[in-house]
């Protein structure tokens, strides 16, 4: 089914959101899936996946040790998204990933930031996967990045309907009290 | 040579009280479309008109725009779909939660031909429940105002114009309910049409402006089915009738989640104040538009009626405050030197309505040689993320943030649960957003994150025990639950009127204000409230029609489309038994 770039970010960020991300994480994890859909990546299809074992409690998996911060247990949107602000405060140092998994999600996170605050990253290996034993991300600056034309974006309906699911355990059920005072309530519409 | 007047500092402009009391101005987002269709003169045309002898079907309006650059960036037609239904009136509701409209609408990009129109029929009159495509640039409905359509098509049969008291005292044929952009259910996204509508609202502009211009063809399609002598709606009644708007707290967590957007349009306006009032002389033509204008607010002022008892003792107020203001005029005119520094200095004493309401005059007073201030918004407001966090900052830099913009959370009494008795969220029931009541009522856990200073709270004391050296990254890994808050500070920081700087959750915080203040950038007029929830309102109210800005003829002033600020209903002598021609 066709969705919009607006309706990816928007239910993928409340999906997270009830999966027990913050709002501003739950916030880069909408922005990252709906870089990868644009990129033609199954993003939404990552994000079930993610969701399905997500584990959202602090603390994070972190050291820090000389010119390198070290994952040992990999959340994208938990230790993946803090190594990221690390290694922008700290561009001239490295991020050492550990027995990575979710590795879509961490481009599409990646991916996300290189287009808002016009960064590179360079990840060894070149063409990492999920599962890969371990892989190192620097940093270089680049000149800002062009907006790329906007493409319609197809998602399993299935995958989608998961996601709606999920991202509606944000929403309070309705109660008469709190009908009654929505715009256009206690009024005679017929005047 | 004293020192020019700096805008107004966000401390006091970005105050609920102060939101609460916008005036549309000459940025405001409809201003900013009427000149950019009269610069372009579009011309409204009708290729599809499918309604029965009540009005029900179906009927097609395209407005082809040229786009920026002279249409260098795409010249296009837009077109509005309208379905036009029969509707019990037990169904007929401005509930956001309503099922069936008098009429629904889409904004089709292009014209559609019969299958679209068909395809598209059983999914706009279903609105939300529906599913678009790209090709659907914006989606909306509305109900008819019952009594006044009626007596207008009935008295347009008869072959004579409305009564002008019902007319002045509802001041639209229909009113909307919504008005979806952005993605919505399918719908484009905004990125995709950005470069052809810059402008913040624009695509929620045209669809209103077209809405409009149906419900003017409407009564004079449904009276001339009724009867051969009928007559036209007289052209100022049409431009004095706008569109009716129920709004509710939908339109309140935008402002909050949008900062860099808000401080935009916020600064835009106070960059403009601070110019007019440091104009260091005005012309004889300025002084009298000055004085045209004041006019105009105060018998403004004086047509707006609303039930409301608090509004109505601050528009009761404002009459009083305008009339000193004329007769203080009267005897001591504007001075010679920074004239509208003056005008806006003698407001200061007077309630915000009557300060906001001079802001809203000051604005029109064109200090520049030319037009260049006239649409000084930045025109792209997509930004991508609306807070970027910036890692690499030292906690004491946050700590000297949060200390200069964020001092008026030293003010609350956090021990009171006042501070903190409600919670915004959005409801299952069609995804309204709605306001609750913290300690008696369920659904706070999933709060939308509007408690900013209880955030604030909690990010002072974490900072006050770190070193000032320690990068912002640093401190995330330890403390990741801080981040939205150190992100929201940073972005405040550098773009200061994006943060409201009240408390949102307080058992005092009048969300209308926020309401009001959006509405008002939007160009929206005679706000009346029915609550301190939702409010209803006029837009394109006093507006050139599309036949105005076609033929010059008509409009209120041939010169200039811009010239309706504060809309006056009309003479009622000029539009006795006159149609148009």
């Amino acid at each position: 089914m066709q969705v919009s770039a607006n309706e990816i970010l928007h239910t993928c960020r409340k999906a997270a959101l009830a999966s027990g991300l913050t709002h501003d994480r739950a916030t880069d994890i909408g922005e990252a899936i709906t870089w990868l859909e644009q990129q033609g990546q199954k993003g939404c299809q990552a994000l079930t996946k993610m969701l399905d074992e997500a584990d959202t409690t602090p603390p994070l998996n972190i050291k820090i040790k000389d010119k390198t911060l070290t994952i040992t247990h990999h959340r994208p949107a938990m230790e993946g998204i803090a190594a990221i602000d690390w290694l922008i405060a700290n561009p001239n140092k490295s991020i050492k990933i550990k027995k990575l998994t979710h590795g879509l999600i961490l481009a599409g996170i990646l991916g996300a930031r290189e287009k808002q605050a016009n960064l590179t990253f360079q990840t060894k290996p070149k063409n990492w996967q999920s599962g890969a034993e371990t892989i190192e991300i620097t940093l270089k600056k680049t000149n800002p990045k062009k907006n790329q034309p906007q493409k319609t974006i197809n998602i399993d309906p299935k995958i989608w309907k998961k996601l709606l699911t999920q991202a509606q355990k944000t929403y309070v059920p309705s109660s008469e009290k709190s009908r009654k005072s929505g715009a256009g309530a206690g009024l005679t519409d017929n005047d | 040579m004293s020192a020019p007047i700096k805008p107004r500092p966000p401390d006091e402009v970005m105050r609920l009280a102060r939101l609460g009391a916008f005036f549309p101005h000459r940025l405001s987002f409809m201003r900013r479309f009427i000149r950019r269709i009269a610069s372009e003169r579009a011309q409204l045309t009708i290729p599809i008109c499918a309604l029965d002898a009540d009005g029900f079907g179906h009927i097609v309006l395209t407005l082809p725009l040229r786009g920026p650059l002279g249409g260098a960036l795409g010249g296009r037609a837009y077109s509005l779909i309208a379905y036009s239904r029969p509707l019990d009136a037990a169904k007929r509701t401005d509930r956001v939660i309503a099922t069936q409209w008098d009429a629904s609408f889409c904004l089709y990009d292009g014209t559609p031909n019969a299958a679209d129109i068909t395809h598209l029929a059983d999914e706009v009159t279903r609105q939300e429940a529906g599913r678009y495509h790209h090709k659907v640039l914006t989606l909306s409905r509305a109900n008819k105002s019952l009594r006044l359509f009626e007596h207008v098509v009935a008295s347009l049969a008869k072959g004579k114009q409305p009564d002008p008291a019902p007319l002045k005292s509802i001041g639209y044929l229909m009113r909307t309910t919504a008005v979806y952009g952005n993605g919505k259910f399918g719908i484009a996204d905004r990125a995709r049409i950005a470069a052809r509508l810059p402008d913040a609202f624009e695509v929620e502009m045209l669809t209103v402006f077209l809405i409009r211009e149906f419900t003017f063809f409407l009564v004079d399609y449904c009276a001339a089915q009724k009867s051969d002598n009928a007559v036209k709606l007289a052209p100022d009644y049409r431009r004095y009738l706008g569109i009716g708007n129920s709004t509710g707290l939908g339109m309140a967590p935008f402002l909050v989640n949008h900062p860099r957007l808000i401080h935009d349009w916020i600064h835009a306006r106070e960059t403009a104040l601070a110019k007019a009032r440091n104009a260091p002389k005005a012309t004889a033509a300025q002084r009298q538009r000055f004085n045209t204008l004041l006019t105009r607010a105060k018998k403004h002022s004086a047509e707006w009626q609303v039930e409301d008892s608090i509004q109505m003792a601050r528009i009761r107020t404002l009459r009083e405050e305008l009339t000193t203001l004329k007769n203080d005029l009267k005897k001591r005119p504007l001075t010679e030197k920074t004239p509208f520094n003056d005008a806006y200095q003698r407001c200061q004493n007077m309630s915000l309505e009557t300060q906001e309401m001079m802001v809203s005059i000051l604005l029109e007073m064109d200090t520049s040689a030319g037009d260049a201030t006239k649409d000084d918004i930045p025109d792209t407001p997509e930004h991508d993320s609306q807070q970027i966090l910036n890692p690499a900052m030292q906690v004491g830099t946050l700590k000297n943030i949060l200390h200069e913009h964020y001092a008026w959370v030293d003010d609350i009494d956090f021990n009171n649960k006042e501070s903190d008795a409600q919670f915004w969220y959005t409801s299952e029931e069609k995804l309204e957003p709605r306001l609750g009541q913290r300690y008696t009522e369920p659904g706070h856990e999933l709060e939308m994150p509007f408690n900013i200073p209880h955030y604030v709270k909690k990010l002072k004391q974490v900072l006050a025990k770190s070193d000032d050296k320690t990068s912002i990254a640093e401190l995330l890994i330890t403390h990741p639950d801080l981040r939205y808050m150190v992100r929201r500070a940073q972005t405040t920081a550098q773009f200061p009127y994006g943060e409201i700087r009240d408390n949102l959750v307080s058992a005092t915080c009048r969300p209308i204000d926020l309401l009001r203040c959006k509405l008002a950038f939007f160009g929206a007029s005679k706000f009346d409230p029915k609550s301190d929830r939702w409010t209803r309102i006029a837009l394109f109210q006093g507006a050139p029609t599309a036949a105005d800005l076609q033929s010059k003829q008509n409009a209120p002033d041939p010169d200039d489309p811009d010239d309706w600020l504060f809309a006056l209903f009309p003479d009622a002598s000029i539009n006795a038994n006159k149609e148009p021609k």
